[in-house]
């Protein structure tokens, strides 16, 4: 039974990191696309590259705190 | 005798859950990328063809993989396949915030992986270097289409997908399914 609980939190883990990488980049996009922009702004930019940012440092974190 | 349920109970328990993750995952998907009703159809494939799989996955494997590696592959696989149904509908800086999504969501799911005990500390780490060599030419196929250099850009785009491309390769290859 541990193992099953285990098993369903890291993919509920997954699926909720797949949810907010899309939840944080897809109303940049729509935003842009309902003004006629087919490109981003510089802020938008900094928002979109920010959950690969997070990613990245918790990988690394992840890592060393694994060492 | 055990009864059904605590023979099967795990692995359908498992399955429930990554059939629900994985439309639940199609659908955010499609509404953040993608509003042509026209592709309503084809995430749905997608989304029948990733449940496929996974049931495959539990009812042909002698040693039945956890349902949490089999999720794994799947939400690695997803966002890529996506991407590619997408850049025939989207302009070149949406493909690439596309392209950054997919980083996002690869280099999650090995994380996860790592921390979840189904990626060993070497896999992972060579995970996280690969990741390294992907991430330089987002940013600079961000940096050149901003700046108006289409053509470096699109160069840009195409390294970054193809190192993308082995990333997720890689960390398939590396999860409990994945090796034979």
């Amino acid at each position: 039974m541990a193992a099953t609980l285990v098993a369903i939190a890291d993919g509920l883990a997954l699926l909720n990191a797949a949810l907010e990488t899309a939840a944080t980049i897809g109303p940049i996009v729509q935003k842009a696309v309902s003004e006629g922009r087919t490109t981003f702004t510089p802020e938008e930019w900094a928002e979109i590259q920010a959950p690969a940012d997070a990613a990245d440092a918790k990988f690394d974190s992840d890592l060393t705190k694994g060492a | 005798m055990q009864s059904f349920w605590q023979s099967h109970g795990t692995k359908l328990l498992g399955l429930v859950v990554a059939l629900i993750g994985a439309m639940g995952d199609v659908q955010q998907l499609f509404i953040a990328y993608d509003s042509n009703p026209k592709h309503v159809a084809l995430y749905s494939l997608v989304a029948a063809l990733g449940g496929a799989i996974i049931k495959r996955g539990f009812t042909n494997s002698a040693n039945n993989p956890p349902p949490a590696a089999l999720l794994v592959a799947f939400l690695i696989t997803l966002p890529l396949v996506l991407q590619v149904v997408a850049c025939s509908t989207l302009s070149f800086q949406q493909q690439l915030a596309a392209a950054y999504g997919t980083y996002t969501t690869v280099e999650s799911a090995a994380d996860q992986a790592y921390v979840g005990g189904s990626l060993p500390k070497a896999q992972a780490q060579a995970a996280r270097d690969l990741a390294k060599q992907v991430r330089p030419f987002l940013d600079a196929a961000q940096l050149a289409s901003t700046a108006g250099d289409a053509a470096g850009a699109a160069s840009d785009l195409v390294l970054a997908q193809k190192a993308l491309s082995a990333l997720q390769d890689y960390v398939n290859a590396q999860l409990p399914q994945g090796k034979k």
